[in-house]
């Protein structure tokens, strides 16, 4: 699955993932501006941001067994 | 796991307990999802402050001679959910190229194959994002070998780099978009015709009824 997802990143950026790593921010910043691709800054809450990941849910009783075991293993 | 799933080969696959670890996460892992991020040019303000949040936490350490171990949880915690608002961001990126794919005429396209292609595939999107966004808050594997949250979100992931090179790039697209634009400025145009013919016989019937009434007075 890493080295899909590695791929996808390289095939889209046209970078390996090691020059991803490497390039600082600022500087990957302003390289895109000399491109003259100007960023855009957007919200898309609720989608994301602060109480986007879902913490309280309902559990299957599987889950609860599995907890109640690993509780009783402790 | 093979070498070759393995990416990079000392990514820490679970959460980390030390600032070398913290930092492991972040060069390994968000560095290069966030880098592709910034090259699409749309950046979400929500990221900026998780990684704002997260250097907050991280001079924490120094300024207030917080403990480590509850400042990497705390830095932690927040490029973790930066890490998932990346997924989640290409997953909106889809949906919307997905809803502009709906509103054209693709029916024709491949023989009628890419239309039922293209909801099935997002028909999987969907069932993976909605298992990751259930699954996603469950944090008891993320000591031992994996973080369960990015196992279920990288596949979503996968899939939407997928369907937008398989659907949204596809080459007949944008003659389907064209076709529809000339099929709309066809309507306009005899909208406009019957509109003017409309204005004309009017304005004949006008002109007859008001020689009559002059005749006939």
């Amino acid at each position: 699955m890493r080295s899909k997802l590695r791929a996808v990143l390289e095939k889209a950026t046209g970078e390996s993932v090691q020059q991803l790593r490497e390039m600082s921010i600022s500087d990957r910043r302003n390289m895109l501006d000399a491109r003259g691709q100007q960023m855009t800054i957007v919200s898309r809450k609720p989608v994301i941001g602060r109480g986007s990941v879902l913490t309280d849910r309902l559990v299957s009783h599987e889950v609860v067994e599995a907890q109640l075991a690993e509780a009783l293993r402790k | 796991m093979s070498g070759e799933d393995v990416w990079p080969p000392h990514a820490p696959q679970r959460r980390p307990k030390t600032l070398l670890e913290l930092f492991q996460f972040y060069s390994d892992y968000l560095k290069p999802i966030y880098a592709y991020m910034q090259t699409r040019n749309v950046m979400a303000s929500e990221l900026l402050v998780e990684v704002n949040a997260a250097f907050d936490h991280l001079s924490r350490l120094w300024v207030y001679n917080e403990p480590e171990a509850h400042v990497v949880a705390k830095v932690y915690s927040h490029l973790k959910r930066a890490c998932l608002d990346i997924f989640k961001l290409r997953l909106v990126e889809t949906t919307d190229n997905y809803k502009k794919l709906c509103r054209l005429d693709v029916s024709l396209v491949d023989n009628g194959r890419y239309k039922g292609a293209m909801i099935s595939a997002h028909m999987d999107i969907e069932r993976l994002a909605t298992l990751a966004r259930s699954g996603e808050g469950d944090v008891r594997q993320d000591d031992h070998a994996a973080v369960r949250a990015f196992d279920l979100w990288e596949p979503v992931f996968l899939k939407c780099a997928e369907f937008d090179e398989q659907f949204y790039a596809h080459p007949a697209v944008y003659w389907s978009d064209a076709e529809i634009e000339r099929k709309k400025r066809k309507g306009l145009k005899i909208a406009f015709g019957l509109g003017f013919l409309a204005s004309l016989a009017a304005t004949a019937t006008v002109a007859l009824i008001s020689l009559l009434v002059s005749t006939l007075a």
